[in-house]
């Protein structure tokens, strides 16, 4: 009998079926234009739609706060969630100021090892961030305002690490250069 | 002529609402004929089994059931119909080990959110143009991983082709070389076909 593991790879040459059924030629600039509008044009309310994470985000803050579990990696995720929401979601629906906190807010959280009380400051911190951009309805594009929260949250992020460098993940100590 | 997308059916999935019209108002824009919708990965793999779209665009973080595990019952469910469908992964996540997560479920390709229009097009045009060769291996099954023609990996070789290290332009002149030298040796003239039992196997690189 022959072991698995010994089993050279199968290989399925690529389907054509999609190319054969759509032909030739791409679509037109003007085609890609009328599609990009819908972004540009929609008139979603951002700030209804980023509620339940907010709530989810607050939700998890306060479960790493009250110090019940020693999951660091699950009490990670609960505010990675929706944080990649909001990165993901923000500039879609004219909050790209959100997009590039919550990116930065990802950045911290992908670095973290353990979600420990000095770590949750500056989850709160983000989390203050966002909540002022949606009070002061900081959409459109990014103004001087909006950079001089995103240059603070970034020294901020900066100065943790150089305080706490124990905290970073192994799994990026671990990584070649 | 421009591509008619009239006859292609696409499935996108996404628990958030907003997003999904706006995905599906774009894919109409694009001219899509049929666009099917479903909130969660449970519902789209049912939608799936149904419909047999041409594509399937997913957002990863859902409940209860997400992106990735609706790609694991595409790629791997008997009642799947086809599971090598092109499967476009939304997500808001670029960190190394998550994408890395995520192709090794069979992702065709990654749109990382926000996206733009323009985003969205060259993902559907590489699924169309440059679809990949599939897969089976035993802990693997979808489009293969490797885009690259990597020179300088450095771990077990897994394939009888696969180079055993660094091939620069100066091993493949001195390849020519040896073989002008052998064939003149052994007599053989410029256009005799010449069969190497062990072709590159014969060959170290290392000590180059």
């Amino acid at each position: 009998m022959t072991d698995k593991k010994d089993e050279l790879p199968q290989f399925y040459p690529p389907k054509r079926a999609l190319k054969s059924k759509v032909g030739h030629g791409g679509l037109s600039k003007e085609t890609i234009s009328k599609a990009q509008r819908v972004i540009d044009l929609n008139k979603v309310d951002f700030s209804e739609v980023a509620k339940p994470y907010m709530v989810c985000l607050e939700d998890s803050v306060q479960k790493a706060r009250a110090g019940q579990s020693d999951n660091h990696e699950k009490l990670i995720e609960g505010v990675l969630f929706p944080a990649m929401q909001l990165k993901a979601n923000g500039d879609l629906f004219h909050y790209p100021i959100i997009t590039d906190i919550a990116n930065k807010f990802l950045w911290f959280l992908e670095r973290i090892y353990k979600l420990n009380s000095h770590a949750l400051d500056i989850v709160e911190a983000f989390e203050r961030s966002i909540n002022m951009v949606f009070q002061q309805k900081l959409s459109g594009k990014v103004t001087s305002a909006g950079k001089v929260i995103l240059n603070e949250l970034d020294a901020v992020c900066t100065r943790y690490f150089e305080k706490y460098p124990e905290n970073i993940h192994p799994r990026l100590l671990n990584k070649k250069s | 002529m421009a591509y008619n997308f009239e006859d292609v059916k696409i499935l996108i999935v996404d628990d958030n609402f907003p997003m999904l019209t706006l995905l599906k108002a774009m894919l109409t824009r694009f001219g899509v004929g049929t666009i099917l919708t479903a909130s969660n990965g449970d519902m789209a793999f049912k939608s799936f089994v149904r419909h047999n779209p041409d594509i399937v665009i997913s957002d990863w973080m859902m409940a209860p059931s997400n992106g990735v595990e609706l790609a694991q019952m595409i790629r791997d469910d008997k009642a799947s119909p086809n599971p090598y469908v092109p499967f476009i992964l939304m997500t808001g996540f670029s960190e190394e080990h998550r994408v890395t997560m995520a192709r090794d479920v069979g992702i065709t390709e990654f749109l990382l959110k926000p996206f733009s229009a323009m985003d969205l097009y060259k993902r559907i045009v590489t699924i169309i143009e440059a679809p990949r060769q599939f897969v089976r291996s035993e802990d693997f099954f979808g489009p293969d991983r490797r885009r690259r023609d990597s020179t300088d990996f450095r771990g077990a070789r897994k394939r009888k082709d696969d180079p055993t290290g660094r091939v620069t332009a100066d091993d493949r002149r001195d390849a020519d070389i040896h073989i002008r030298e052998a064939k003149k040796e052994q007599g053989i003239k410029n256009n005799d076909f010449l069969l190497f039992e062990d072709r590159i196997d014969s060959i170290d690189f290392k000590d180059r």
